[in-house]
């Protein structure tokens, strides 16, 4: 008897999992700079899954709040096939398998890469808006993109040098869109005495050859940005530090207006 | 030669290597960075010298526990890595990266986790080996524990968050001396000290048990309490050196190996020699890795296996292992 108490209670629990049936149809985003650029650009209602990765802290580039509204995916073909979405965002550096899985089941796939100018991520933003039928959502964007640009325009002519650290001694270098961001921003390549062809570690010893007048970090008070501060201030340079956060360094496209305008209230406070 | 004079000039070698590893980087230090009003004091006293504190320390850490290891095991490929405590003190140190948790208080957070993973190894091991005597078991135990690490750590990148972290934890998995101030020293040397001096202890045990358990005990030797005392010295010693420099292998291994035909195989022989050893080894290691070309430094922990194999591998051709025999 009670036996089958227990089966009829785990039925009906298992029915209350089913109660929600899966919605089909929508889009489904797998990456999260491609989630942001869907919220931004489709109604709510055509988003039929995100990519778990705008869920979590780390690595969002979107407010937590939004991003648990929707349904989250961890990006596996399985989970993005049985939505039947009318759309994938896809990015190019999903496993190559995943994204053959996706032509194989007949899903339309729009893969995005990571855009190394301003111009490529504009051409990105009009790309998906014209991919989920808002063309002029996107126009709007790229609009809001180039007055970013224009309006942090830097007061003067001096380019204080900048050093931006990605996570820990990871220091971001090399031709990419964090580095037009600077140089739009009005600041000089810390890392040009370096040679760093991409970003990588750099150690307090080669900053000490060649400190640069600003040090933007996501964590201040870490393990290498407070010895860092440390050292530098014992050797007597006077290195301006400011927090830049990391949902600010993943992705282009709205990231680019909110990081324009954080570089350019740091440029401002440097002084002449 | 007398073993006394051989120690003198081993000496004497950790001291260039010390002095060497002030000196070298990527940039040369002229005499008159050391004295008087130069910003590249700063330099030597903020970075070079703990940098070379702590890797004498790490060094003569891995070298002994290898010699201890080896002879408490009566097997030539024992080393440090073998028990475990390292794997799972990456492990710790790993998962403060990945989840985000190292920032606490200046790198306190990092180090307080791959401790308590040397220290959760350490007692997980105490309670598998704790109703065997043979040190058999002792070293498959640690070898399960140090494979279980390895997944774990592997499943913890697999699940980081963003590109960063991965990258973070990599570098980090790979070994370094890069970058490690006063507060790393500190934090490191009380357990790297107290371990070494538990396991120099072990000499006369390990010499006794050379003739094989049963002769061991009936010479007195208590190899429960030797068990223990293993236990306890190397992960307090390696587990607090893996916590601030990362993963750096090879050293365990191969100094006991080198050192073995200058000053005798018997274990308790070989303890001090293995320590000093070490430390030259590690010091004149990573002094190399910052004279590489390019932008970035060489992780201590490839240059380490880059010219440790060899040496290892010549050292086999020539002893066509005869010291094993």
């Amino acid at each position: 008897m009670r036996r089958a108490l227990a089966s009829i209670a785990l039925a009906l629990a298992l029915a209350g999992c089913n109660a929600q049936p899966v919605r089909t149809g929508g889009i489904v985003s797998t990456n999260p700079c491609a989630d942001q650029l869907l919220l931004a650009l489709a109604p709510p209602g055509r988003i039929a899954a995100i990519s778990h990765y705008s869920q979590e802290v780390g690595a969002t580039s979107v407010p937590l709040d939004v991003a648990r509204r929707f349904r989250g995916t961890a990006g596996t073909a399985e989970e993005v096939v049985a939505l039947k979405p009318d759309l994938v965002l896809a990015s190019s550096f999903d496993a190559k398998a995943t994204l053959a899985a996706y032509r194989r089941l007949g899903l339309k796939v729009l893969v995005l890469d990571s855009p190394t100018t301003i111009a490529a991520s504009e051409a990105q933003v009009r790309a998906v808006a014209a991919a989920v039928g808002a063309p002029a959502a996107g126009e709007k964007m790229v609009a809001r993109i180039e007055r970013a640009m224009a309006s942090t325009a830097p007061p003067d002519t001096a380019r204080p040098s900048a050093l931006l650290f990605i996570q820990g001694s990871f220091a971001n270098a090399g031709p990419n869109l964090l580095t037009e961001m600077l140089t739009r921003a009005g600041f000089g390549d810390g890392t040009r005495p370096f040679g760093m062809p991409y970003s990588g570690p750099l150690s307090i010893e080669q900053i000490l050859a060649h400190p640069p007048a600003v040090v933007l970090e996501p964590d201040p008070n870490g393990r290498s940005g407070s010895l860092r501060r440390h050292v530098l201030a014992k050797a007597g340079y006077q290195v301006i530090e400011e927090r830049f956060p990391r949902a600010l360094i993943n992705c282009g496209g709205p990231t680019i207006v909110a990081a324009m305008a954080r570089l350019g209230e740091i440029r401002a406070r440097v002084p002449r | 030669m007398n073993r006394h004079t051989r120690l003198a000039l081993l000496i004497a070698l950790v001291v260039a290597a010390f002095a060497l590893s002030l000196a070298a980087g990527k940039q040369w230090l002229p005499w008159a960075a050391w004295i008087g009003d130069d910003s590249r004091w700063a330099i030597v006293v903020e970075l070079r010298v703990p940098r070379a504190i702590l890797g004498a320390m790490l060094g003569a850490a891995l070298g002994l526990s290898g010699a201890v290891l080896q002879g408490y095991l009566r097997n030539p490929l024992a080393d440090p890595t073998v028990i475990g405590v390292s794997s799972c003190a990456a492990l710790g140190a790993v998962a403060s990266i990945v989840f985000g948790l190292g920032g606490m208080a200046g790198g306190l957070g990092q180090f307080g986790w791959a401790m308590a993973g040397a220290g959760g190894a350490m007692a997980l091991l105490g309670l598998l080996t704790a109703r065997a005597e043979s040190p058999v078991i002792f070293v498959l135990a640690g070898t399960v524990l140090a494979s279980l690490a390895g997944a774990l750590t592997a499943f913890l990148i697999s699940i980081a968050p963003n590109p960063y972290a991965v990258a973070e934890a990599i570098d980090w998995l790979m070994g370094a001396l890069t970058d490690r101030g006063t507060n790393d020293v500190m934090l490191a040397a009380p357990f790297m000290v107290g371990g070494s001096l538990v396991l120099m202890t072990t000499g006369r045990a390990l010499d006794a048990l050379a003739l094989g358990e049963d002769a061991a005990r009936s010479l007195g030797a208590n190899l429960a309490r030797l068990r223990w005392t293993v236990v306890l010295g190397t992960g307090l010693a390696v587990g607090a050196g893996v916590a601030v420099t990362g993963v750096v292998g090879f050293v365990g291994l191969v100094v006991p190996h080198l050192l073995r035909p200058v000053f005798g195989a018997r274990p308790s022989a070989l303890l001090l020699p293995s320590a000093l050893g070490g430390a030259a080894l590690t010091l004149a290691a990573d002094s190399l890795c910052r004279l590489a070309p390019g932008a970035g430094e060489v992780r201590l922990g490839v240059v380490m296996a880059l010219i440790g194999a060899p040496f290892f591998l010549a050292l086999l051709f020539r002893e066509g292992g005869r010291q094993w025999r």
